[in-house]
């Protein structure tokens, strides 16, 4: 499965254009993508809560409910709504993120600033899924290595959009704006030396979309190797998907509704929520080390996704009171 | 530029030549275990085969294919788990010979081959863990944080996997739980009988047959159609190679169908510098194609035929595709050219890739 998390969308896109860019993407053999809302400026205090503009065009992925999937074969990928909050000043923004998460499947940020990269790397309040720096601007800052792993240590993934590389035409400001984007790359990789990276374009057409094959090749050129740069195009951005329908659908990963048993109460069952491995442990394990120990061997199992679908797999868990104060935690999944 | 960090998986695809002699061809007992009727035999599911001939060895390629059964195929939509139960998995796996592919690319989706009684199952790790089935790593090993993808070899024919036995419940019980989905298949009967009722018919398949297709009559330039008398030993080494790059070089153009090789081609050097190798002799060539989901047996079959069908001195030359891999579509290839004149030797290029 590969993935897109970053195709350009406004309110003024129109509904065929974005219906030939989805066509496209999923031609090119991307499985699932997201539409991406980027809002600048000041965020008004006013909607609460905030609704979602972007149009639903096709079923909503497994991780986040509540139908169950289309079949593989449609000709729409799986489209996901995203919003990239440009963030200048962290101090009137921090509030407000919750409730976008709480509205948008993916959370992203774009901090133009040292102050702000900063405060979005390790001082938000929940990490954001995403950090998707603007590759063209003249950033004004170095990224570091401390920051950023400790970003991606937090869970958050930086974002490469490739389709700001392609910034056509002679111009001095196209020119600068290609040759920002190498150095910045250049930077990103350096400081975190591959990992925790995901690969998106950021696509305002479907000539802003590019073969996986493609961008892979053009990532190695710039220094991400070539099975980095797929680990960026299909694993990663999964993890990203299903951790945050993880965060949203149960109570800290830890207890979720697999099945609602027929014709009664709701029955729900523990389950182990962390599909992507290191990046929810670690975030889980942040929370609920200061309650509880134990949380460590389910990490590495279990996958989230095809929890409403029914499929009637059997698995054995051990009840225990998840999210209370005892070490309880461990749970078993076989698929026997 | 930066360089690309080593060991990686991430290859390109290597070609290798061969320049042999075919051996003598008894019409009774056809060669199977030498070059280079092993390697076209050797290859898993053939998506085209190409001859290439000249304009008056065509009629007799023309009754041969005539003659010849085009070969079937079926396109059907089942999981994996029809596959494995009652009338279908009796007749056709334990009983019969089939080779089936399933949709998707390797090293992306799930993707499962059966051929020779061999259920392969490509599959990540997500569905791999579903499963529960006991498989080996496939990709780049031993790197910390890389999750891998997973690869299960199970031999359908052996006597233990019978319904009732432990491992082949386990095996149904996992293509039930994580294989339930219907995915589209190939689906190809290599055996001569098919049994009736055919067990694959509730499944309502697609029949498509490769009608071979024939493009005649193509004006072109021919290059050298022998190698160099000294291409053989140590010394000839550097020849052999210029040699059949040049063919092969010319040998693709013409599959291509590309403009570039025909007589009268006038291309501005600044787009193509390509120029038909030789002394510039002209003459009338053929194409015949066939594509599908073929087997290699039948492609060995029909190489054997064409060699003990041709008149000796004729050229000709046999190409197989396979079908693409992985994220960037490469498929192996093996192309065979037969020289002018001398009857008993043959060009091989293999093209494989690391997988």
């Amino acid at each position: 499965m590969l993935y897109d998390l970053n195709i350009a969308w406004s309110p003024t896109t129109l509904v065929s254009e974005l219906e030939r860019t989805l066509k496209f993407a999923k031609n090119l053999g991307y499985d699932v993508v997201a539409l991406n809302q980027t809002i600048t400026g000041n965020i008004p205090t006013q909607p609460h809560p905030i609704s979602n503009p972007i149009p639903q065009l096709t079923p909503p992925h497994p991780s986040f409910p509540a139908v169950p999937p289309s079949s593989s074969s449609s000709s729409l990928p799986t489209v996901l709504r995203r919003v990239t909050l440009t963030v200048t000043d962290p101090s009137t923004t921090n509030y407000r993120l919750a409730d976008f998460a709480r509205s948008y499947d993916l959370l992203a940020l774009r901090p133009t600033n040292d102050k702000a990269f900063s405060w979005a790397c390790l001082s938000t309040t929940e990490p954001p899924a995403i950090i998707s720096l603007d590759l063209t601007q003249f950033l004004g800052f170095h990224i570091h290595h401390r920051t950023a792993m400790a970003a991606v240590h937090r869970g958050t993934r930086f974002e490469i959009c490739y389709s700001q590389a392609f910034s056509s035409g002679n111009t001095v400001d196209a020119q600068r704006a290609r040759s920002n984007f190498i150095g910045n790359v250049l930077g990103l990789l350096r400081a975190t030396k591959g990992r925790g990276i995901i690969v998106s374009s950021e696509a305002k057409s479907a000539l802003g979309l590019r073969g996986p094959a493609d961008v892979v090749n053009l990532l190695a050129v710039w220094g991400l190797g070539p099975e980095k740069g797929t680990e960026a195009l299909g694993t990663g951005p999964r993890a990203v998907v299903v951790n945050e329908g993880v965060k949203r659908r149960g109570f800290r990963g830890v207890v979720d509704i697999v099945q609602a048993a027929p014709g009664g109460k709701v029955r729900s069952e523990e389950e182990d929520g962390a599909e992507g491995g290191e990046k929810l442990s670690k975030n889980q394990r942040k929370l609920q080390q200061k309650q509880q120990q134990g949380q460590k061997q389910q990490q590495q199992q279990g996958q989230k996704q095809g929890g409403q679908q029914g499929r009637g797999q059997k698995r054995k868990s051990e009840e225990s009171s998840g999210g209370g104060t005892d070490g309880g935690g461990q749970q078993k999944k076989q698929a026997k | 530029m930066l360089s690309f960090p080593t060991p990686s998986v991430y290859q390109s695809s290597k070609c290798f030549v061969t320049y042999g002699v075919m051996g003598h061809l008894d019409p009774n007992q056809p060669p199977t275990k030498s070059k280079p009727w092993s390697t076209v035999a050797g290859q898993d599911f053939i998506n085209r085969v190409e001859l290439i001939i000249s304009q008056e060895t065509f009629e007799v390629v023309q009754k041969l294919v005539k003659e010849r059964a085009a070969p079937e195929y079926k396109r059907v939509v089942m999981s994996l788990h029809d596959i494995l139960l009652g009338a279908f998995f009796a007749e056709h796996i334990k009983k019969g010979d089939v080779m089936m592919l399933s949709e998707g690319r390797k090293g992306i989706d799930n993707v499962f081959t059966l051929r020779n009684g061999m259920l392969t199952m490509f599959l990540d790790k997500e569905a791999y863990e579903r499963a529960g089935l006991v498989g080996k790593p496939d990709g780049v090993k031993g790197k910390r944080g890389l999750k891998p993808r997973w690869v299960v070899e199970i031999d359908l024919t052996s006597p233990s996997m019978v319904p009732g036995k432990k491992g082949f419940d386990r095996l149904i019980y996992a293509s039930k739980n994580a294989f339930g989905t219907p995915v589209t298949w190939l689906f190809c009967n290599l055996s001569s009988t098919v049994p009736n009722p055919d067990p694959i018919a509730p499944h309502a398949p697609t029949r498509c047959t490769s009608e071979p297709s024939v493009l005649q009559n193509i004006d072109a330039m021919l290059p050298t159609l022998k190698p160099p008398i000294d291409a053989i030993g140590p010394e000839g080494r550097e020849k052999l190679e210029y040699f059949s790059t040049e063919l092969y070089e010319w040998l693709s153009l013409v599959r291509l169908q590309s403009p570039r090789v025909q007589v009268g081609d006038q291309i501005d050097p600044y787009l193509c510098r390509y120029q038909v190798p030789g002394d510039g002799q002209q003459g009338k060539i053929c194409k015949v194609t066939w594509q599908g989901f073929l087997a290699p047996s039948w492609c060995r079959q029909t190489l054997l035929d064409l060699v003990a069908g041709l008149p000796s001195k004729a050229w000709f030359s046999f190409s197989t595709t396979t079908f693409s891999k992985g994220m960037a579509g490469d498929n192996s290839q093996v192309s065979l050219f037969r020289p002018q004149g001398a009857s008993g030797e043959y060009v091989m290029w293999e093209i494989k890739s690391h997988e």
